[in-house]
């Protein structure tokens, strides 16, 4: 049986929602969830007349520590997951995620970069990004060089980079400092969202939201992407064209997320196989529960993280936890599809 | 409707499949095209639909050049109906007869309300309505078969190419695909048809094309083809024996 979708998408945002409020009242300094609700309310409806019942603490704890880090999980949650499932339409395979082209060792060696040479936080993370978008800028153009624009071609060219890119890596690790830098790598490697601020948070949301509105547009026409280039072109449509713009926001979507959280694996192959599992095979009902359930299973895996013991524990290391046994029931519960 | 005048595709210098074809092909009206394997009967669809650009020779769709189309327009005027069809994801038979809607939909759009209707319409006029909910990855051949022709229905095209639909087919679904294609003609669509089958050729009626080792492709009615020519074209003797009961010829190995 099948829940009707407009039911499901209710169900996931009342979920979501009762989350996000949940989930910012978790944490060492004790909030209620009334409190909670008031402060977001008092900020949200400044019109309102709320008098101020809690303590000025509460607000700042709930406006600069929690709220970012909440906010980033759900969208990097949702990011990767649109990601996914965009690669996984357009290259016609399930097995598809969102470092498919080479953007998370890219990220990951600009990373390394920055910490090898001391920079402050926020240079890493700008080379994280710069070094995603390389990866990827190469990867696209290997094709180019060969003259060949299959996609075979361009998933071993994803392939190749990632595999450059990861050696690239090693090396960083072998000559970064063992008391200092390579902890550093290290744990940026594992992924976490532990320094995340307000800041980072609206600089990656108004982009991402540009790239969902995106896969939204062309998420009807990667059902016809699915079919591969001579099916799409007998049906009247511009393989290429929709190829392009899916790589593009797949690629500006992950590559931000991993600039501010770190690899963060699972995600992206996993939630669009459990989205696939509960409203079918059709991407312009996938797309939003994609999204949704993302952004859930982020902000719960990263609430674990801050708060099941006293010290961080690194957000990869946490979604791969959750995401094998995951995975394998998704794949039991598919076994018809993969067969 | 279309016109094919001297078209020339070859692979490269040692593989020559199309030589010198010209033909062209009324509105409602069918033609069946046979030849061995490799001769260029799926290389001549790949022109038609432009997926492959010929070496030479001209390609006149519905008055226009092929290159003066658009994809969309392309799509709302010529199809193909491949067997090879391989969906990767789960799509049931509405969701894959949908995206026959394409070259209607808007660059960012999807399907809006009359669109799902006229699927609806296609499936229940098909009778194939009671597979609508199916997976369409797990249908049978024929019905596999069927939905394929529900979606080109659904994109609106003149002409219709059928890359032998009845290859894989049980002897009893290759003949409702052939009455299927028959009352497509009928409707108006012209279709054109590569079997391996000279029966097939012979039942269906209108011009029938042969396509012979080397590429060169003559035209004719179904009646005038002899065994000779077909013998010769498959290396293997063939028999067109008068079957009286049915009132047309036969083809028969051996």
């Amino acid at each position: 049986m099948k829940i009707p979708y407009k039911v499901l998408l209710a169900i996931l945002i009342a979920v979501l929602f009762a989350l996000f409020i949940i989930t910012i009242t978790i944490g060492r300094y004790d909030l209620g969830i009334s409190e909670v609700f008031l402060i977001l309310a008092s900020r949200v409806f400044s019109f309102l007349p709320i008098n101020q019942t809690w303590a000025a603490m509460s607000e700042i704890i709930v406006m600069q520590v929690r709220l970012p880090r909440v906010a980033a999980a759900m969208f990097i949650g949702a990011a990767l997951a649109t990601a996914g499932a965009t690669y996984q339409g357009l290259f016609r395979n399930p097995m598809a995620s969102p470092d498919f082209l080479g953007v998370t060792s890219g990220a990951g060696i600009g990373a390394a970069l920055a910490i090898v040479l001391e920079l402050p936080f926020f240079y890493v993370q700008i080379f994280a990004l710069i070094g995603g978008i390389i990866a990827t800028s190469m990867t696209v153009s290997i094709p180019k060089l060969l003259r060949n624009d299959s996609s075979i071609v361009l998933i071993l060219s994803g392939i190749i980079v990632s595999g450059l890119f990861r050696s690239g890596m090693s090396f960083m690790r072998y000559i970064a400092d063992p008391q200092t830098a390579l902890p550093a790598i290290v744990f940026w490697q594992m992924g976490s969202l532990a320094r995340v601020n307000s800041f980072e948070v609206i600089a990656i949301s108004v982009p991402m939201l540009i790239c969902f509105a995106v896969v939204m547009g062309i998420s009807w026409w990667l059902n016809i992407m699915s079919l591969g280039e001579v099916q799409s072109a007998v049906i009247g449509a511009n393989y290429k064209f929709y190829r392009r713009i899916g790589i593009l926001t797949a690629t500006v979507l992950t590559v931000l997320s991993v600039a501010v959280a770190g690899e963060v694996g699972w995600v992206g192959l996993a939630i669009p196989h459990l989205s696939r599992l509960l409203v079918g095979a059709d991407n312009k009902k996938l797309m939003p529960v994609c999204m949704l359930t993302g952004a859930i299973f982020m902000l719960t895996a990263d609430t674990f993280a801050r708060s099941l013991t006293t010290s961080e524990i690194p957000l990869g290391v946490l979604t791969g936890i959750i995401g094998a046994p995951f995975f394998i029931a998704i794949i039991y519960k598919q076994k018809s599809m993969l067969s | 409707m279309l016109t094919v005048k001297n078209l020339n595709f070859s692979y490269n210098r040692n593989r020559k499949v199309l030589c010198d074809v010209s033909f062209s092909l009324e509105a409602g009206s069918i033609m069946t095209v046979l030849g061995p394997n490799g001769v260029g009967k799926s290389t001549l669809f790949d022109c038609l639909c432009r997926l492959k650009s010929p070496d030479s020779g001209e390609i006149i769709l519905d008055g226009k050049h092929i290159n003066s189309y658009t994809i969309k327009q392309l799509a709302s005027i010529i199809t193909l109906l491949s067997q090879t069809v391989k969906a990767s994801f789960d799509f049931t038979v509405r969701e894959y007869v949908l995206m026959g809607c394409a070259p209607r939909i808007s660059p960012f759009g999807s399907p809006k309300a009359s669109d799902y209707d006229d699927v609806e319409k296609v499936l229940a006029d098909l009778e194939i309505s009671h597979f609508a909910d199916k997976i369409f990855t797990k249908l049978s051949g024929g019905e596999k078969q069927q939905v394929s022709i529900a979606k080109a229905i659904i994109q609106r095209p003149k002409i219709m190419l059928f890359d032998e639909p009845t290859s894989f087919l049980d002897i009893g679904n290759q003949q409702k695909i052939l009455r299927i294609i028959k009352k497509m003609a009928q409707a108006g669509y012209s279709v054109i048809m590569t079997t391996h089958n000279p029966d097939h050729a012979i039942q269906l009626g209108g011009i029938c094309a042969l396509i012979h080792p080397g590429g060169n492709m003559t035209v004719g009615s179904p009646e005038s083809l002899s065994a000779e020519v077909l013998s010769g074209i498959y290396k293997t003797p063939l028999h067109l024996l008068n079957i009286e009961e049915l009132g047309r010829c036969a083809c028969i190995a051996g």
